[in-house]
């Protein structure tokens, strides 16, 4: 049920539910405004038609109704005239004998009763006639009863007194020539009332005497029911008609009974309010209207008019009304209505009918797009859309057709560089590997599988630890999950030298680097960039072996070469004292020639030697001034800067982290070589200058000497290379190879600028302390 | 000044007859009463100084110079095995070698070497180092021996 109700509200806000409810809406609201207004118009119109006809239906009751009276007034009036009435009061007066024709009492009552016969045989509505004297409380004296429809003469025993009867007192009030009509009332017998109940009128005609006294009077009897029940039975109404009194006593005659009945009012215990149609009546003041109440929950319309029909008697009125339910008048209009609803509803459906197909129209090749372009990005290579069509549907089909376009180009564009990215990745030397946070290798180029041996198909999915030593793999693990929790890296953002694994098992050196990749909140992955450095590190070894060797040949040149140049020269210098008065010129000057000799390659021997021990170490690094280091060498090169009148200038000096006794050696030896190779014709000049560079500090120790020539500027840092003659400049060669050395040992380089006979520049740079630590 | 009444005893382990004849020219230019041994190599050195040939007038040399370039046991091995030996580890022993090699140098006083003398270039010069080995070592310091 909720699932409809949600499926239901998804459908109305989509395109075609919207038309859909919107057209269902116009056609119903625009149904209901026209119908409303014509129903309301209509009803209006044909109620006071209906009115109008209940007024007629209701005039007709009343000349019915009125010559219903005259006729009884009549009837009465005729009987108070006949012969008998006279009669019985001249035999009673004159002893029982008519002194006119000799007719007895008797005689006149009989031919009374004949004459009351014929005429209660004729008019079915009277139940008594009967001529009352005054004397004896009012006997009756003839009396004719029809009951049952049979009529009887009541014999004279049966007769009774009906002096306290209320219409006999009022009627005898009655002015001669004029009739007197009772209320309605039930029939009463011997001073009760008679049962079953029978609602009667009563006319009656006071009888006078010739001379003048009242002796008696005529009564008629009338069935209410009867006399105002024919009157109806006339009329061929379909409506409820009332005739109601003054006391709110009415008679009904409805429509769907076969005969009228009589229901009391003022008589009757039952009050007349509990009568909502008499009570809107009798509470009406106006003579005639039209009243619209509700009987019993049923809306009815009562048309009613007040009429006068006792002749001489104005006040005594009866009410005649009309009623008709409502629902029954109005059918015509509630019929027109029903149509309209069902015209309404017709349209309604009509329009959610054409709606659906026009959304459906308009929805359809929107769906189809919609499949189209999902199918698309979904992978499929096709789109096909209504470019063609000439509406916004085709627009939109064109739209998306030039984006998609758009998005291929851009795409091809994207795998051209993924596919040349991908190239450089599978043709990089170096092997790159990407694990997720399992550990697990989910990427692996080609330069790997030259690497580790292992294809890819053999190694995705499988833990790094493959690739690892087991006295590695062993930690990595640990390394790894520690990384997650605590987030200290040792290795991650750093390169490092390990050991790897290849497939057959060998142990190899290699060089990993390790980043963290994370992308927008994917797991993390970790890319590792492996190079394989057996052949770097045997170089490395080869270098060591090398240099030891180096090492090892500069310690036997120093020692063993030693050993026999001092025997050589120790010996020249003993056959020099003990045999040297018996040597000739010729012999003393070879003798010459050998010292020389030694003592040059001892020189030599023990500058090799110097440059030996200068190493390649940072042992002996500390933090020092080097302006106090620079005074110490200028400190030993006083007596030649004395002797050469030369002037050496320098810029303050920073500290640096290096050995200050090779420093001072380094400085010793330029400012020596700018003193040394010095013009003749002027003194040297020499300043040492320093500047900060981003790593270094670059020193220059710049002269005013003879210079050199361009081809030989790198030439002069190689040992025992000169290129003066003894004779011209004295030197071995040595100065500037161990300065070379000197600089290379701090991790700085040294190289020379000269203009020829202008002067020379050394430069050399040596890393700043933070920088010096690092290579340490 | 102790006024020594018998020659000092030098053991000297040396293999060059140069440096030999140097050094005993020396000691005689000087006048030092002296009773120089020579070991040709570090193995006769040891041998001489255990006196495994059970010589009845054998004494321990006041000094040992040793030479480090020997056939053989080098002199460092020679200067760790005498320094080891209970009764041998008391004489001084002063390296006279031509090395002058850092590590040679460390390496010596490493070992519990007394002195380092590089052997001079110049006969005058090995005049002047034989008489400060007498006056240094047999004159100034005191020595087990002298006890």
């Amino acid at each position: 049920m909720e699932k409809n109700r949600s499926s239901l509200a998804h459908y109305f806000s989509s395109v075609g539910g919207k038309i859909l409810l919107f057209a269902c809406l116009t056609a119903f609201l625009t149904s209901i405004m026209i119908g409303g207004y014509f129903y309301v118009k209509t009803t209006g119109q044909e109620m006071r038609i209906q009115i109008s006809d209940l007024a007629t239906e209701r005039k007709s009751v009343t000349p019915l109704l009125q010559s219903a009276f005259n006729e009884l007034n009549t009837n009465i009036n005729v009987l108070a005239r006949t012969p008998p009435v006279q009669g019985i009061i001249r035999a009673t007066e004159n002893n029982g004998i008519d002194p006119q024709d000799g007719s007895t009492t008797q005689l006149w009552k009989s031919r009374l009763e004949t004459i009351f016969t014929s005429m209660i045989g004729v008019v079915d509505s009277y139940v008594q006639i009967r001529y009352i004297g005054m004397e004896d409380n009012a006997r009756e004296l003839v009396r004719i009863n029809r009951k049952n429809d049979i009529i009887t003469r009541v014999p004279s025993e049966a007769l009774q007194q009906k002096g306290e009867e209320f219409y006999v007192r009022e009627a005898a009030q009655t002015p001669p020539g004029k009739t007197y009509f009772s209320t309605v009332s039930l029939n009463r017998e011997h001073g009760k009332v008679e049962e079953p109940f029978l609602p009667v009128i009563r006319a009656a005609v006071p009888i006078y005497k010739e001379n003048g006294p009242l002796f008696g009077m005529i009564v008629i009897n009338v069935s209410y029911e009867k006399i105002l029940g024919g009157v109806l039975k006339k009329l061929k109404s379909s409506r409820d008609l009332y005739i109601i009194n003054q006391k709110g006593d009415f008679i009904v005659y409805k429509n769907k009974e076969s005969a009228p009945h009589f229901h009391f009012g003022g008589l009757d215990k039952t009050p007349p309010a509990e009568n909502p149609i008499i009570a809107a009546i009798l509470k009406s003041p106006e003579k005639q209207d039209t009243l619209h109440i509700e009987d019993d929950g049923i809306p009815v319309v009562i048309n009613y008019s007040k009429n006068n029909f006792i002749p001489f008697e104005e006040n005594r009125t009866l009410t005649i009304a009309i009623v008709a339910p409502r629902d029954i008048l109005l059918g015509p209009v509630y019929k027109i209505r029903n149509n309209f609803i069902l015209l309404t509803t017709m349209m309604v459906l009509l329009a959610s009918a054409s709606a659906a197909l026009f959304s459906n129209l308009l929805v359809q090749p929107l769906n189809k797009m919609i499949a189209e372009i999902r199918a698309y990005g979904h992978g499929r290579e096709k789109l096909d859309l209504p470019v063609t069509a000439t509406d916004e549907i085709g627009e939109l089909a064109r739209a998306f057709d030039d984006m998609k376009m758009n998005l291929e180009q851009a795409r091809l564009a994207e795998t051209k560089v993924l596919t040349r990215l991908q190239a450089i990745v599978d043709n990089t030397v170096d092997g790159l590997i990407t694990i997720n946070e399992k550990a697990e290798i989910i990427d692996y180029n080609k330069a790997c599988e030259k690497i580790f041996g292992y294809t890819p198909e053999e190694i995705i999915g499988k833990n790094i630890k493959t690739l690892m030593p087991d006295h590695y793999a062993e930690k990595h693990e640990d390394y790894l999950k520690n990384y997650h929790e605590t987030g200290v890296a040792k290795i991650i953002g750093k390169g490092r030298e390990v050991e790897g694994k290849r497939k057959d098992g060998t142990i190899f050196p290699l060089d990993l680097s390790v980043s963290e990749v994370s992308r927008n909140g994917e797991k993390r992955l970790y890319s590792g960039i492996v190079r394989d450095i057996t052949l770097r590190k045997q170089a490395e070894e080869e270098i060591m072996r090398s240099n030891e060797e180096l090492e090892h040949f500069a310690y036997i040149a120093s020692h063993d070469l030693q050993e026999p140049l001092r025997m050589v020269s120790n010996f020249t210098r003993i056959l020099d004292e003990e045999y040297g008065e018996n040597m000739d010129q010729q012999a003393r000057q070879y003798m010459n020639f050998i010292t020389e000799a030694a003592q040059r390659m001892q020189h030599m021997v023990s500058d090799l030697l110097e440059y030996s021990r200068i190493g390649s170490s940072s042992a002996g690094f500390e933090e020092f001034e080097s302006r106090e280091q620079i005074g110490i060498a200028l400190q030993l090169l006083k007596d030649t800067i004395e002797e050469t009148g030369a002037t050496v200038t320098s810029e303050p000096m920073p500290a640096l982290l290096a050995s200050p006794v090779r420093f001072s050696r380094l400085i010793q030896n330029l400012v020596g070589n700018a003193l040394k190779y010095s013009p003749k014709d002027r003194p040297p000049v020499i300043h040492i200058a320093v500047t900060e560079e981003a790593e270094n500090w670059l020193f220059s120790v710049k002269d005013n000497g003879i210079g050199i020539r361009e081809e030989f500027l790198e030439q002069i840092f190689i040992i025992f290379r000169r290129l003066h003659g003894k004779n011209e400049y004295a030197g071995r060669g040595m100065g500037l190879a161990v300065c070379k050395k000197i600089v290379e040992s701090f991790g700085g380089k040294i190289w020379a600028e000269s203009e020829f006979g202008k002067g020379s520049t050394f430069f050399f740079t040596i890393p700043k302390p933070q920088q010096a630590r690092k290579v340490a | 000044m102790i006024n020594r009444l018998r020659p000092i005893e030098i053991l000297m382990v040396e293999d060059n007859d140069g440096d030999v004849f140097l050094t005993r020219r020396a000691f005689e230019k000087a006048k030092i009463r002296n009773n120089i041994v020579i070991a040709q190599d570090g193995e006769k050195a040891l041998s001489l100084l255990r006196n495994e040939d059970g010589a009845e007038d054998f004494i321990l040399p006041d000094i040992i110079l040793l030479d480090i370039n020997l056939p053989g046991k080098d002199g460092k091995q020679v200067l760790a095995e005498l320094k080891q030996d209970e009764n041998l580890k008391r004489i001084p022993i002063v390296i006279l070698t031509s090395s002058q090699a850092d590590q040679d140098i460390i390496k010596s006083y490493e070992l519990h070497a007394n002195g380092y003398i590089v052997k001079p270039v110049s006969p005058e010069k090995f005049n002047e180092v034989v008489l400060a080995i007498e006056e240094f070592w047999f004159s100034v310091v005191v020595l087990p021996s002298d006890i």
